[in-house]
């Protein structure tokens, strides 16, 4: 049987750029992943807007036009002398002036004040990523409707070329001062006054702890587990397919002329799926830690955990490259045997949320990907990042032990018997 | 051309089970994956814990729905704080009577959005009762919400043109992403089908027949064509007529999906060159592919991607393209002279890789 596993073994070792493929590609890929992905969140405050203001409304006028609006009510003139007193006082137009150089705004938004043409050339050069505009009679809208109660509005646009990540946080941080102040005045167009200081929530988050003070998972630890774990199923159909070309060249016909026992064949193949699976865990996460660091300050016992956990997803690996092997020399068709294991494979990849995190699908799905060995996997080593609790690995371990016992059986059931030509 | 293409049909119509089956399921995961009615609201667990739990639990489920883009959902406080665990959810929250909590068990981005929402509501209802002096703030709200109804400052965005600034819809996103992703498998599957005969030794005795090198290879990536096409036709038409989606008009959009193809099947084809067996390109080539939407972005919002590097990567491989001129048919309304640049690109991609594919191919094997 050692020569079968040494034969295997060799086959792969000859070929130099599938070896590099299937070693270096996963490393490649955590890396690349980490790095768009830190670039994404982790410079969160690197967002700058610039922003031109265009001022069509004319402060004086608008507030001349009230006056005028509010003398032709019929009021009293004492109420007409207390609700201009209070116009005196709320300038909208200065408000959302001076909100937008606020200094907490000033960090990352850059106002310039522009005419509406010049402002609208320069957000379609890309120079501006929006324009907010305050239209001609602005004060006057919003006064009548706050003071007088009339239906008008004072309503202010946010002019873009096309959605970005820049306008659609401007027009957050817009909208929410806006709802606030509105807020504010309606509480205060009822006349309420605070009875008491406000008892304002303390929030705050509460990190899910296990016995020994978890920690929280990355989401460069979710991908190197997603990449690890989805290239390890790649490995299974890698060393199972080299058995078409064995098919091809009669290497299998001439194996059974040995006088050994075909099943050794079957040995052969599942041994060094195995074993090229736990390399290629062992390089990859080796390198992806070295390089970025990506589970640091790990006790021993969670790098045993882990490495049993991926032993075991490992032998799965294993028991997958048996039954792929066994399709391949039970169908007489060598595409239909690719094309089942990659049917196979990319099931597996797409449900465990390999490729793409699964958490907008639908429940079943997602319970059904919990039940593949690479969803289980991921979930199990997670939680394992976590807490470290022992107990928690015992069921993947023994599941994907299974999984490998039930694929390993399947295919020695369907490995071609003696007298079969 | 055509006896080959033929050659390939009347395999597949021989065993018609395993092509049957990959289109099949190709369209299955495209509709489920691809499916923009989930994932357009991210759930959030809520659970109270004490004597008066329910009571806290359904006065603030009320109001952290109110205008919220998340669904927060009652749940039992021990599935809640489990989902949280495993990490099948990123964030639940504990509520209190004034006061909330984040669990947590990871750095996920957008739990962020989460507390900012979350703190808002709960800053809003304490401000309330410190009006009114007592926790029933019905009565105010609804005479705030009725004064809001015609609030006196109001913000709209638009487009400078004057028109409406139509949103990014993410799930139109997902949806042509998805369908040109798995139809890349598909057409990689019938390319390999060149480097199949070639191992097999048909490919040599075609060459000795009449037919010539050009008519095999187009005879084999026509029938590559319109798999790929047959596929993603079918999946859009069952987007736009029965589940009624709205993703522009069709014409265009098999247009384009048409290029996709054509570009597609030139990738494989240079796969399938520099590998040269059927089970080398089996190795290669789909765990190169699941890379490519990730790279060009299909799964974050537009302009998320900007590293200058993966750009350039991404702007080798044509599914970019494809989905920027399909984003902007469906929601911008483009039209031909537009959805040209992208188009032409796709077929740029096309012609370079077909060459340098086939010309590898023909090299003397080692």
């Amino acid at each position: 049987m050692g020569a079968f596993i040494y034969k295997d073994l060799l086959v792969f070792w000859r070929n130099r750029k599938e070896i590099l493929m299937a070693l270096l590609l996963p490393i490649l890929i955590i890396v690349i992943l980490n790095f768009a992905f830190s670039g994404l969140f982790m410079d969160e405050k690197a967002i700058h807007i610039d922003v031109a203001v265009v001022q069509e409304d004319d402060l004086k006028k608008g507030k001349e036009q009230f006056a005028a609006a509010v003398e032709a009510k019929d009021l009293s003139s004492q109420e007409k002398n207390a609700v201009l007193a209070e116009a005196a006082r709320i300038d909208p137009v200065q408000l959302i002036h001076d909100f937008l150089n606020s200094a907490d705004m000033k960090e990352w938004v850059t106002v310039k004040d522009l005419s509406e043409r010049e402002a609208a050339e320069q957000v379609k050069n890309g120079e501006l990523d929006a324009i907010i505009k305050i239209p001609e009679g602005f004060t006057d809208d919003s006064l009548s409707r706050l003071l007088l109660g009339e239906p008008s509005q004072g309503s202010v646009s946010i002019l873009a070329e096309e959605e970005s990540r820049e306008v659609s946080t401007l027009q957050e941080v817009v909208h929410n001062f806006v709802n606030t102040l509105n807020m504010q005045f309606a509480l205060g167009s009822k006349g309420f006054q605070a009875s008491s200081e406000p008892v304002l929530p303390q929030g705050g988050k509460e990190v899910v702890e296990g016995d020994d003070g978890a920690d929280a998972y990355t989401i460069s630890q979710y991908f190197t587990i997603a990449i690890c774990t989805l290239f390890a199923l790649f490995m299974a159909q890698t060393v199972a397919l080299k058995t078409i070309t064995e098919k091809r060249e009669q290497v299998f016909n001439r194996i059974l002329l040995t006088n050994r026992h075909p099943l050794f064949f079957l040995f052969g193949k599942t041994v060094s799926a195995f074993i090229l699976a736990c390399m290629q865990f062992m390089m990859t996460l080796a390198a992806v830690q070295l390089l970025l660091n990506v589970f640091p300050d790990k006790t021993i016992t969670f790098w045993v955990g882990l490495v049993l956990v991926l032993m075991a997803f490992a032998l799965t690996v294993g028991g997958l490259s048996a039954l792929f092997t066994a399709l391949t020399l039970h169908l007489s068709d060598s595409n239909a045997a690719s094309g089942i294991s990659t049917l196979i494979i990319m099931g597996f990849g797409a449900l465990g949320g390999s490729f793409f995190p699964l958490e907008g699908l639908p429940e079943p799905i997602q319970k059904v990907g919990e039940w593949t060995p690479n969803g289980l996997t991921q979930t199990a080593l997670i939680e394992w990042v976590q807490y470290s609790h022992l107990n928690d690995l015992m069921f993947p371990i023994l599941f994907l032990a299974a999984v490998f016992i039930i694929s390993f059986a399947i295919s020695v059931s369907i490995f071609p018997k003696r007298g079969r030509s | 051309m055509y006896p080959v293409f033929y050659a390939q049909f009347l395999k597949d119509k021989r065993k018609p089970l395993l092509i049957l089956l990959f289109i099949g399921l190709s369209i299955l995961a495209t509709l489920i994956f691809g499916n923009s009615a989930w994932g357009s609201k991210t759930s959030v667990p809520i659970f109270a814990s004490g004597p008066n739990s329910e009571e806290i639990e359904q006065k603030w489920v009320k109001l952290l729905n109110k205008d919220s883009d998340t669904e927060y959902v009652i749940s039992e406080e021990k599935t809640a704080r489990e989902q949280v665990r495993e990490g099948k959810r990123d964030v639940a929250i504990l509520l209190m009577e004034k006061d909330y909590r984040l669990i947590t068990a990871s750095d996920m981005p957008n739990i962020q959005l989460v507390e900012h929402e979350v703190h808002k509501v709960f800053t809003e209802e304490a401000q309330l009762q410190a009006i009114t002096g007592s926790a029933d703030t019905a009565e105010l709200r609804e005479e705030i919400d009725r004064y809001l109804e015609n609030p006196p400052l109001t913000v709209q965005t638009k487009s400078v043109n004057g028109g409406e600034l139509t949103s990014h819809n993410m799930g139109t996103q997902l949806l042509f992403g998805f369908t040109l992703f798995i139809a890349m498998f598909t057409i990689g599957f019938k390319v390999n089908g060149i480097n199949a005969d070639k191992v097999s030794g048909v490919w040599n005795r075609l060459n000795l027949s009449p037919v010539s090198k050009t008519n095999m290879y187009s005879g084999h990536l026509l029938y590559s064509f319109f798999i790929g096409f047959f596929q993603m036709a079918v999946v859009f038409l069952i987007f736009d007529y029965m589940m009624n989606y709205e993703i522009g008009p069709l014409h265009i959009i098999l247009t384009i999906a048409a290029v996709f193809t054509l570009s597609s099947v030139s990738l494989a084809m240079l796969v399938a060159g520099f590998t040269k067996t059927p089970e080398k390109f089996n190795m290669v080539y789909p765990s190169v592919i699941p890379l490519i939407p990730i790279i060009s972005g299909v799964y974050v919002p537009p302009g998320v991607m900007d590293n200058p590097v993966f750009t350039f990567i991404a702007d080798l491989f044509p599914l970019g393209y494809a989905l920027e001129a399909m984003m902007d048919t469906a929601l911008f309304g483009a039209g031909w002279s537009e959805i040209m640049l992208p188009v032409s690109l796709m077929l740029l991609i096309a012609v370079i890789y077909m060459g340098i594919g086939i010309n590898l191919g023909e090299r003397e094997r080692c």
